[in-house]
């Protein structure tokens, strides 16, 4: 998916990053690099879900994704292991507690 | 509105989607690479044994000496952990990757059998409960991705698929991992299996232009150990003959193999003069035999 600024014809680029809302909800502010209209993007829980199916980071991925890091952090069960108590997860020891 | 196309746009604003996507698929070829042949077993049909077949032919490929990986694409039915008795495995990680399980006869194995606590527990992946057909089937094509990619196989000579029933299954694998050297078709023989598997065979052949290697009959006949007799059992019209296919081997049940597998136990170690062991070693040949003449991979 792919924004354009209707006035001067150029591509949006990502602005801000929302975080991740309990409700699955995810927001994104594109800006217009030329004239700083922006604009904010709502991703509903089955989109934003849709996305991280795909293994893939909104705003960009800046470290190689971690092995397994679908399963780690998808699948049910593996909440604990993020969060250190040792849970399911056999990668719970891997985790960052950022992440 | 702007006369654009998608294409014509430079970028994605930031997130390189793009970029992150040929990442995964980078590594998992880079992956793959060490991989001699990867032959995926596929049905379309459930019930008819393709993991015992899977099972059985690792086993006697990593007798005749071969390194053998197998990779339990079966994300919501997994039972190759259980039948190489390789069950309760945790995978740990190294610098090369996630440590797959290691058969008693040297099979390297992967499986989301490892990553469930408990025997009755399902694949059930956190997210909004409802309306989860938008995104599990991606969410499960990503998770097979990484089962392949992310597994330290090390250099293997085959690589296993055991591959999950329905036609849409063969699809989803072999358009995630990108590479299929061979299929192999396994049926029953009833009209039922001719009618399912047909269809998967089809898809491989026309749709997926994968080249199929043959087709296993898997329990047309059952061999009584107690008399030595072979008995029909799913014996019907020739599903090779029908489905334009080479006929690998002819497996008769063997109860035996049942409580092998169920046990973990190597049936081709233990009963290697059985008709069911001669049979799935005739697969093997014929695999080996393609493999040497570098007809495959």
């Amino acid at each position: 998916m792919k924004f354009v600024c209707s006035e001067c014809t150029e591509p949006m680029k990502l602005d801000k990053a929302g975080g991740l809302e309990e409700d699955g909800t995810f927001s994104v502010r594109f800006a217009c690099p030329s004239c700083d209209w922006g604009f904010v993007m709502w991703t509903n829980p089955q989109e934003t879900q849709m996305v991280r199916s795909l293994g893939v980071k909104i705003g960009g991925n800046t470290v190689p994704s971690a092995p397994l890091e679908t399963i780690r952090t998808h699948m049910h069960g593996s909440t604990s292991a993020t969060t250190g108590s040792g849970g399911k997860c056999p990668f719970s020891g891997l985790m960052d507690p950022q992440d | 509105m702007p006369e654009l196309k998608y294409k014509d746009i430079v970028g994605d604003g930031g997130s390189h989607v793009l970029d992150q996507v040929e990442a995964q698929q980078d590594r998992l070829s880079q992956r793959l690479s060490r991989v001699g042949c990867i032959l995926g077993i596929m049905s379309g049909k459930g019930g008819v044994g393709k993991s015992t077949v899977t099972a059985n032919l690792a086993r006697i490929l990593a007798i005749r000496g071969k390194s053998v990986g197998v990779l339990d694409a079966d994300l919501n039915g997994p039972s190759m952990a259980k039948l190489l008795g390789v069950r309760g495995h945790k995978p740990d990680v190294s610098e090369k990757g996630v440590v797959p399980a290691l058969s008693k006869d040297g099979i390297r194995i992967m499986s989301m059998d490892f990553f469930l606590d408990a025997d009755e527990d399902p694949l059930q992946w956190q997210g909004p409960t409802s309306d989860q057909h938008v995104w599990r089937g991606l969410l499960e094509a990503n998770t097979l991705r990484e089962l392949a990619a992310d597994t330290d196989w090390g250099e293997l000579d085959v690589l296993l698929i055991d591959l999950p029933p329905g036609s849409d299954r063969l699809t989803m694998v072999c358009d995630t991992l990108k590479r299929m050297d061979h299929l192999i078709a396994v049926g029953i023989g009833s009209d039922l299996s001719q009618l399912i598997v047909g269809k998967s065979v089809t898809l491989a052949r026309r749709v997926l232009e994968q080249p199929l290697l043959g087709i296993v009959y898997n329990m047309r006949h059952y061999f009584d150990p107690a008399t030595k007799r072979l008995m029909p059992l799913f014996l019907s019209e020739d599903e090779a003959k029908l489905h334009q296919l080479t006929m690998l081997a002819d497996i008769p049940f063997d109860p035996r193999l049942l409580s092998c597998g169920d046990q973990g136990r190597s049936f081709p170690e233990e009963y290697p003069h059985s008709p069911t062991s001669v049979a799935l070693n005739a697969v093997a040949d014929q695999l080996l035999n393609k493999l040497a003449a570098k007809e495959i991979s």
